[in-house]
């Protein structure tokens, strides 16, 4: 049960990080500063 | 929420969910590791906290659209053939390079790992110089 728990609740604030950090806006995004 | 400012919070989020693994687990949180092991031939006898882990990955966006509508992914911006071609080399590069983007930039570089700088170094450099072929060459 620990195991299931660590594992659910460290991969849903990783997936939410993942969410949060993904830039969508071409504006704002890597991507635009590069040539 | 101005991008830059959710920016900041996910990767701290990140950060934090690696430390947390880390500590409690003593486990690295590089996603290609997590799910290849799950696949065979690698026998592994600690699956539970693998599927766990990814159930909870998959979650946090469901989760985000449910609450504010939107799971700030967004949709992929090329093709199915190119998104399955894309995975492969990424799923290539990730087991000749021992480790993936989480695995070596989040975990490895936090570490201080050499190798892990390299590979970071490596992809990216990879990842600029590809955007700026895709972009001005073909």
């Amino acid at each position: 049960m620990r195991e299931v728990i660590a594992g659910l609740s460290t991969g849903f604030i990783f997936g939410l990080g993942l969410c949060l950090s993904r830039m969508t806006d071409p504006a704002v995004s890597w991507q635009a500063v590069l040539p | 929420m101005h991008p830059y400012v959710s920016a900041l919070i996910g990767g701290g989020l990140i950060g934090v969910s690696a430390v947390l693994l880390m500590a409690f687990s003593g486990r690295i949180a590089g996603i290609s590791g997590i799910v290849s092991g799950l696949l065979p031939p690698k026998p592994v006898d600690d699956r539970t906290w693998r599927i766990a882990f990814i159930l909870g990955l998959v979650l946090a966006p469901t989760v985000l659209t449910m609450v504010t509508g939107d799971n700030r992914i967004g949709a992929p911006t090329i093709g199915p053939a190119l998104l399955a071609a894309s995975g492969l080399l990424v799923g290539v590069g990730v087991v000749l390079g021992s480790g993936c983007t989480s695995g070596h930039g989040i975990c490895g570089l936090s570490r201080l790992s050499p190798r892990s700088a390299a590979a970071v170094a490596t992809f990216m450099a990879t990842a600029i110089v590809t955007v700026f072929v895709v972009r001005h060459v073909l």
